[in-house]
């Protein structure tokens, strides 16, 4: 058994020139490859995580949306329910309050109504007694009334004359 | 010229005619006067005179007319 | 079918045992044989057989590089390489964790492995180690001058032994009477060796590897932490740390020499052990060893391979690292 230095230096170099080969022959340009390889499919993957991560996203959205949606429209539908309440209870006391002056005026119109019902009724009353005082005038007079009183008149208008 | 109407409810008797037309000639006395005479039974009595416009009725529709003036 | 298979497999090993090669000889060498000289250097066997070696790789490196295109289809020929490539890489990245030392390191953890293993396979090559050739006689000539000069001319003969010449003093020989090199040498009769042999079943091969290996681990180390590397050496806190230190350079040789012969021993051995089984029993009783053969070829090139990556991996970590690393483990 020997060891000869020459001969473990001629190894080094041959092995050196193998690695050298090697490398810029094989190694390089296939990690290279390889490395291009992995991250075009990482880059896939990532586009893809990030597409569902946007999916995600846009659901999430879209939930949010809805339920603000649903919500503002709850509240939308109690304010418009709580609006219409006083509304009608303000109308409910518009109308009373109307109702009431309506009665009101409407009672007075009739209290006037009745008043010149009255008044007409009165005028009435008195135009009949007046036609039945007149009718009673004529025929209680005679000829001789006749005569008297229009003597009587025209003493009272030489009078006057 | 005075025109001088006269309405009464019947007609007048001459006497109540001469009797009128001598006292109101007495009053116009420097005017020539018209006498027209009418018989109006709705003056129910009595007579009006109405001279030149101015109305002396004392016929009892007047004294009627009165009366529903006053109630 | 496989019986027949097996039936052309044995032929080829009878055909090539060195029995029905003319030489009947038993030849157990341990160290290597020169074969020629090339401008004083004395070319041994297996420095022959791994330059051819080299320059096969090198040479398919080339034709592979001719051939390699950037493409997701590869040929069967790239595809194979890649695969190779890409397992490799993985198992380097496997003990650094670390894409740029994997980076780093792993050139020279592929090609130790490629080295080793390929020059490990030579040896189990039928007429590796049967074929023999004419030993120099350089040696010789340095042992004995009166030889020299009967042989006169330092040219090397290659002769490939015929029957009936004088080498058959041999055909008996023992493996006693062949590995005692002086015999040849005494009996003043040309000496015949094998003109192939597996470089890593020579010990100088092993050593320049080994000491390629140990001598970059210091080179990482010095790379990677500064002078500090050398502070498990050299320490002089304590006398304790320092007697630590001391064994630490006296481990950093003892790497080498550990590397050197466990290689060139099993690769050597298997040789022995070949040599031997088909030496006695030619005909179907080596073919399991030589399965075993190619196991322990694989076998020792991946430990090599891996203890030089460890090594290195260590070398670029500070203690603090380690203890850290320890810690986590």
């Amino acid at each position: 058994m020997e060891i000869n230095l020459a001969q473990i230096i001629f190894q080094m170099i041959n092995f050196g020139m193998v690695l050298a080969a090697l490398t810029y022959l094989i190694y390089k340009p296939v990690l290279k490859l390889l490395e291009d390889r992995r991250k075009r499919v990482a880059d896939a993957a990532e586009a893809a995580a990030a597409v569902m991560k946007e999916k995600e996203n846009l659901e999430k959205v879209k939930e949010k949306t809805l339920s603000e949606a649903s919500a503002k429209a709850k509240k939308m539908e109690d304010e418009i329910r709580k609006e219409a309440k006083a509304d009608a209870k303000l109308l409910l006391e518009e109308s009373k309050s109307e109702i009431t002056a309506k009665e009101a005026k409407f009672s007075s119109e009739l209290a006037k109504l009745k008043k010149e019902e009255l008044k007409s009724m009165e005028s009435e009353v008195k135009k009949a007694a007046l036609t039945i005082a007149e009718k009673v005038l004529g025929s209680s007079i005679d000829a001789k009334k006749h005569q008297k009183l229009i003597d009587d008149q025209i003493n009272e208008i030489i009078e006057s004359l | 010229m005075l025109q001088i109407d006269i309405a009464s409810a019947i007609a007048l008797s001459d006497l109540q005619k001469k009797k009128l037309e001598s006292s109101l000639q007495k009053k116009y006395s420097n005017k020539e006067l018209v006498f027209d005479y009418q018989v109006k039974e709705e003056l129910i009595g009595g007579l009006s005179v109405s001279v030149a416009g101015e109305l002396h009725d004392a016929s009892l529709r007047a004294r009627l007319n009165q009366l529903a003036n006053k109630i | 079918m496989l019986a027949k298979k097996y039936g052309v497999v044995l032929f080829a090993l009878y055909i090539y045992n060195p029995r029905h090669m003319g030489n009947q000889s038993l030849h157990v060498s341990i160290s290597a044989e020169s074969i020629f000289n090339f401008f004083g250097l004395s070319i041994t066997n297996s420095i022959f057989t791994s330059l051819i070696v080299s320059f096969l790789l090198i040479s398919f490196a080339f034709f592979f590089r001719s051939k390699f295109k950037i493409t997701d289809k590869p040929s069967k020929l790239q595809n194979f390489v890649e695969m190779i490539v890409e397992a490799l890489y993985n198992f380097v990245y496997s003990i650094t964790e670390n894409t740029k030392k994997t980076l780093l390191f792993f050139p020279l953890i592929a090609t130790f492995f490629l080295f080793i293993i390929l020059n490990n396979y030579v040896g189990l090559l039928p007429g590796v180690g049967s074929i023999l050739t004419k030993e120099e006689s350089i040696e010789v000539a340095d042992l004995a001058p009166q030889q020299a000069m009967a042989s006169s001319s330092p040219v090397v003969e290659k002769e490939v032994v015929l029957p009936g010449d004088e080498t058959v003093t041999h055909e008996s020989a023992t493996v006693e009477e062949v590995v005692a090199e002086e015999a040849g040498a005494e009996a003043g009769h040309a000496k015949f060796v094998p003109i192939f042999r597996a470089a890593t079943a020579d010990l100088n091969t092993t050593l320049a590897l080994a000491i390629i290996s140990v001598f970059l681990t210091q080179v990482f180390g010095v790379s990677h932490l500064g002078l500090s590397y050398f502070k498990k050496f050299i320490d002089f806190s304590n006398p304790i740390n320092f007697f630590v230190g001391m064994l630490e350079i006296i481990l950093e040789f003892a790497k080498v020499i550990s590397f050197a012969f466990r290689l060139f021993g099993n690769i050597f051995a298997g040789e022995v052990l070949l040599a031997v089984m088909t030496y006695l029993i030619a005909i179907a009783v080596p073919a399991p060893f030589y399965a075993l053969e190619i196991f322990v070829g694989f076998i020792q090139a991946l430990v090599f391979s891996m203890l030089s990556l460890i090594f290195f991996n260590l070398a670029t970590k500070s203690h603090h690292e380690e203890s850290h690393e320890l810690a986590k483990n």
